[in-house]
């Protein structure tokens, strides 16, 4: 019979120790929105489950000088209450809040979202448009690492069994700059990308643009980058021609799977489709900002 | 509600206020009696029930969509410490093929509950444990080992149909053919209905639309899954704690899968957290109380939502034919629907419902409509709301829809030169009484809703829907309380907010308020039997038999007062909740209170009983939706803009629930129409068990569903109750289907709508 | 007086004949003629099929009255959801 302990550590390093002592038994819980549905799936069986909502660092939201520092456990309601992660992040903001229902954003976090390694994870694509670093604690102390670098493959992910995501930290952006994410889902809510596409803009002062990172969810193994984007954008107006070429690149970065939730040719259009979109809020975004 | 105040101004048929002012109670909204627990958490559901020495179950189910069984190896599980008992289908009384009655084949039944020698379905139970904890049980349930011996699954119509397909069930001679069948076959049953002479007609006929249409198997999605528990003691009885939607058909069930008698059998409902038709039948109370017997101690077994969706009763995907004949002027001429429904592993699909709900809200004077069942190696069909019928609606709706635009005609005006009104003979044989569907079309016209203007890639979608609405056995008995109060007990399970509309017809009858009155459901042992809630029957039925129990226990009133006054009983009356001695002033009126305390003196404790089997009367529900939606271009994705609800709805007893009725209908239509689909593996296996890719909708998916209650009273019933529970899921499919074919200017003929499909098609 | 009787049943007892005569003012001195005529029809129709007289649909249908009645129909027994 499969037996399960469970730990609340209240300091990383009381973490760390209980990772090293249980050699890759172990499994990390913050909101636990995805852990619990696999536990009672039957899909893991951990030997441990370490709770890392007593540790502070992970769980405090914090100004830095260059930018803000969010703990990994902290959950979604919280975040969307931040004005100021709103008003420079708000394509992390609005992806965070996507996941799940009310209920479920008192418990979902960053963190877990990236930690899960869901090719779909909402969040994830608006981290890495944002050029977001997670810092990650283990034996020999912390490293910081891009979170675009973070997922190897679908529930593969860099941390050693000994480690733990801690924080993400968010760069400040220069003053036009701003972000969206948008997701096809069939439903409204309570459902998981078919596609998920976060543009991240930056304007010069004519509002031409100056810098673009577009990422794309659920097209591929892990979140992708569309690495033609910065080159088809940068210097050009924001307009239907430029986005035009841009949803082509990003039909062309696609690499979807057919599955329950989509097809490869499905994905692929929507793909572009939503960049486009995406682009456009974030553009809106910026000029509103500049009107205020 | 406010839905339906928005429209009132403009609704139609809202007779006199004479007939309003006629009810006290009735057409009220006050709270229902099974609220406060609901909303705060104290109702007991199937899952609550807790017993002392209670052992946990588990069920081992298949992997395999169609395979023999070998061999079951429950030695490992066995040993495992903690488990008490396992079953096998042989342990299951012994049934024949020919055991069974109109409504249920037991020897499938049990064969569906346990498999026997063959699993038909991807999570086709094998084989059940009771254990002292549930970790245990299901921790046992994975240690049981199956040999199979795979086979061919038969996943869909086309390959069940085909020649040297596997076959399901060797048992099986195609029904209703001319020449009987010689071999065996996966199509169970032929069904025709034949009026007039449609395929000479259709030569008269000026205008013709001929499609063919498909649809996919759906859930019923009610959030509790099934739970019970049993109780088996060494005086060869048992108990069993469940939620169903009828503890008799529980009992009768469970006593002929265990060879009991039925009387040995008590069943005691829980509080129940949807059916729709889904909770007709059952799964888990034989194994509970088999392994209770085994264990001599209490087991209770309770579903995963996995479970429910790989094994328990969706409803049939199907395909539909239609040719639709017409003249110029749009006057319908002959009408022919060929409809093909999955059965799931075991025989018996509604398509023979399909076929007679199919052109009956039309008069239409040729029509064939024929049906086959079809067996596919999925879970059993069960019932499901009108079962049969949405599927013909949409097909058939989406035809109407067709021609109205190759006639460039209202669709609503189109309906209404062909509607079926009072006199009309239905296809399958029945003349209508008054019925309501022009009504309903005349209330859409009428509404604001229609004459709403549409946008670019908006799409506006109307269809009707008809259900028979029955009657059936319904028991009653009502009690004056040593306080005067008064309780109703009635042996049918509240789905829809029957205790209410109970508690509310007993006291307009005996003229008190509803809060004088509490209802309760009882259980199999202290109410004569009563059919099982469904078949939009009982508000009308199980009313009825309140409405004569509370008469009953008026003449036994009136009696007492006579007795206490020293009067000829013929000189009481009853009127406005009181005994009144007619022609004699100086006798002070006796109230209930006044009453409950002479009871002693004058014979003892006061009550009244209907035990009744309502053969007539159960008048015909017809509704009509009205659907907009929106379609993103780029996406396919649909949003429904605007939905409203109309149906004839004989008498609303409370109009929050009968509202609810519709709304709920709509929103389980709309699902169907748009995202809802069992999704198969090539092999066989469901791959969304889960409602986060089975995708009902969710709250923020759907606009506020507006209603509209046209009123044409039944004459079949006192207060004109008709049934209400069931239309409103039959137009649904085909509204949502034309507003999308109207909004993309294509005809959509396969649901469900999702954006996939969409996008193919535009893009 | 005009009874029609299922495909299925028609198939298995009248030699395919939907539409047969039978005398009688009570429903089941009608089906006990038809019995006469085609043995065993009558428990055939007494499992799962109801009975359509003029504007109802009678389950558990026995000695109902048809004198004024045209036709009888027997059809399959609704079930509902």
């Amino acid at each position: 019979m499969h037996q399960m302990n469970f730990a609340a550590p209240k300091t990383v390093a009381g973490a760390v120790k209980l990772l090293v002592q249980n050699k890759g038994r172990s499994k990390v819980i913050a909101g636990g929105t995805d852990l619990l549905v696999q536990l009672r799936m039957g899909k893991i069986k951990p030997g441990i489950i370490i709770d890392i909502k007593n540790i502070k660092e992970a769980n405090q939201i914090t100004i830095e000088k260059n930018g803000v520092r969010i703990g990994a456990a902290v959950s979604g309601a919280v975040v969307g209450e931040h004005e100021s992660i709103k008003r420079n992040w708000p394509g992390v903001v609005e992806a965070l809040e996507l996941i799940g229902s009310t209920q479920i954003q008192g418990r979902a976090s960053l963190g877990g979202n990236l930690c899960n390694g869901s090719p779909a994870a909402d969040s994830v694509p608006a981290l890495i448009a944002n050029e977001a670093i997670c810092r990650i604690a283990g034996p020999n102390g912390k490293r910081d690492i891009k979170v675009q670098n973070f997922v190897k493959s679908p529930s593969k992910t860099i941390l050693k069994r000994d480690e733990i995501l801690t924080s993400l930290f968010l760069p400040d952006k220069p003053n036009k700059s701003s972000s969206a994410y948008l997701r096809l889902i069939p439903r409204t809510e309570m459902d998981i990308a078919v596609v998920g596409v976060a543009a991240s803009l930056t304007l010069d002062e004519n509002n031409k643009c100056l810098d673009a990172i577009i990422c794309l969810g659920a097209v591929a193994p892990k979140a992708t980058v569309v690495k033609t984007a910065k080159k088809i954008l940068v210097g050009k107006k924001i307009n239907n021609d430029s986005l035009a070429t841009l949803g082509m690149a990003c039909e062309d970065t696609c690499d979807p799977i057919n599955d329950t939730r989509g097809t490869i040719a499905y994905r692929t259009k929507v793909a572009g489709v939503l960049a486009k979109r995406a682009v456009q809020i974030a553009h809106t975004r910026i000029l509103e900002k500049a009107n205020l | 509600m406010s839905s339906v105040r928005t429209e009132e101004l403009t609704r139609p048929n809202r007779k006199a206020t004479e007939e309003e002012n006629k009810f006290k109670v009735i057409g009220t909204r006050p709270v229902r009696p099974d609220g406060i627990d609901k909303v705060t958490g104290k109702a007991n559901f199937g899952a609550d029930i807790v017993l002392n020495g209670m052992l946990y179950g588990a069920i081992h189910r298949s992997k395999h969509a169609h395979a023999l069984i070998k061999k079951v190896d429950v030695s490992k599980a066995l040993k495992l410490e903690g488990v008490k008992s396992i079953i096998t289908h042989s342990d299951l009384a012994t049934l024949k093929p020919t055991d069974k009655n109109s409504n249920v084949n037991f020897f499938d039944l049990a064969r569906n509950v346990l498999a026997k020698d063959k699993v038909l379905y991807d999570g086709h139970a094998i084989a059940a444990v009771a254990a002292i904890s549930q970790t245990i049980a299901n921790e046992a349930a994975r240690l049981i080992e199956v040999e199979y011996k795979i086979l061919k699954p038969v996943m869909n119509i086309k390959t069940a149909e085909k020649k040297n397909t596997p076959i399901i069930d060797k048992n099986i001679f195609t029904e209703g053919l001319k020449e009987p069948a010689k071999k065996p076959s996966n199509i169970a049953k032929k069904v025709e209905f034949l009026l007039g002479d449609p395929d000479k007609t259709f030569e008269q006929a000026e205008i013709v639309v001929d499609r063919k249409y498909s649809t996919q198997t759906v859930h019923q999605g009610y959030i509790e899954p099934h739970a019970c528990a049993a109780s088996y003691t060494k005086d060869n009885q048992a108990t069993i704690w469940c939620s169903s939607q009828g503890a008799f058909m529980v009992r009768a069930y469970t006593a002929k899968l265990c060879g009991l008698e039925t009387s040995k059998i008590k069943v005691i409902p829980a509080e129940i957290g949807g059916g729709f038709g889904g909770k007709t039948t059952i799964y888990l109370e034989p194994l509970a109380v088999k392994l209770s017997e085994k264990t001599g101690r209490p087991v209770k077994i309770v579903m995963n939502r996995t479970e429910v969706m790989r094994a328990t009763g969706p409803t049939s995907g199907g395909t539909a034919h239609v040719k639709l004949g017409a003249d110029k002027k749009g006057n319908f001429i002959a009408g022919l629907i060929e409809l093909k429904y999955e059965a799931g592993a075991f025989a018996g699909s509604p398509v023979g419902l399909g076929c007679m709900t199919a052109f009956a809200p039309y008069n239409l004077k040729h029509v064939k409509c024929t049906g086959w069942d079809v067996l596919v190696n999925r879970p059993k069909a069960a019932a499901y709301r009108a079962p049969g019928a949405p599927v013909a609606a949409f097909a058939v709706e989406s035809a109407i829809d067709e021609l109205a635009s190759k006639l460039q005609m209202d669709p609503i005006h189109l309906r209404l030169k062909n509607c079926a009104t009072e006199g009309t003979t239905a296809p399958y044989g029945v003349t209508f009484d008054k019925i309501g569907h022009k009504e309903c079309l005349e209330a859409a016209l009428n509404s604001n809703h229609y004459r709403k203007k549409l946008k670019p890639y908006q799409g506006r979608g109307i269809a009707s829907g008809f259900w028979f609405n029955i009657g059936g056995n319904s028991s009653a008995e009502i009690m004056i309380n040593e306080d005067g109060n008064v309780t109703v007990a009635t042996g049918n399970p509240d789905i829809g907010g029957s205790r209410a509309s109970m508690a509310m017809m007993a006291a307009e009858t005996l003229g008190i308020n509803m809060e004088n009155v509490k209802p309760i459901v009882a259980d199999t042992e202290s109410i004569p039997y009563s059919d099982l809630t469904g078949g939009s029957r009982v508000t009308f039925a199980t009313g009825k038999a309140v409405i004569e129990a509370a008469e009953d226990m008026i003449t036994e009133m009136c009696k007492r007062a006579a007795k206490f006054w020293k009067v000829d009983p013929a000189q009481v009356e009853w009127k406005n909740g009181k005994a009144i001695c007619i022609e004699r002033t100086d006798i002070e009126p006796m109230s209930m209170k006044q009453i409950a305390k002479i009871a002693f003196k004058t014979g003892g404790a006061i009550s009244g009983k209907a035990n009744i089997n309502v053969k007539k009367g159960a008048g015909p529900g017809f509704g009509l939706h009205i659907c907009d939606v929106e379609v993103d271009p780029e996406t396919g994705r649909v949003t429904v803009l605007k939905y409203t609800a109309i149906q004839d709805v004989g008498k609303a007893i409370h109009p929050s629930y009968v509202e609810g009725q519709l709304q709920g209908g709509a929103a389980q239509g709309i699902g169907w129409a748009l995202n809802e689909e069992y999704v198969y593996s090539k092999d066989g296996n469901l791959m969304n068990t889960g409602f986060l890719d089975y995708r009902i909708p969710v709250a923020s998916d759907l606009p506020m569903i507006e209603t509209i209650l046209v009123e044409v009273p039944n004459p079949g019933h006192p207060f004109g109750v008709r049934g209400v529970g069931e239309t409103p899921i039959v137009p649904p499919l085909g509204a949502v289907a034309n507003a999308v074919s109207n909004a993309i200017g294509r005809r959509m003929t396969d649901l469900p709508l999702n954006p996939i499909k969409i996008l193919s098609e535009i893009g | 007086m005009k009874v029609f009787i299922p495909s299925q049943i028609a198939n298995g007892y009248t030699n395919g004949l939907h539409e047969l005569n039978a005398e009688g003012e009570k429903l089941d001195q009608v089906i006990r003629s038809l019995d006469d005529q085609y043995p065993g029809i009558k428990n055939a129709l007494s499992e799962g099929f109801a009975c359509a007289l003029e504007n109802e649909i009678i389950h558990d249908w026995f000695d109902e009255d048809i004198k004024d009645v045209k036709s009888v129909r027997f059809i399959p027994a609704i079930e509902g959801g």
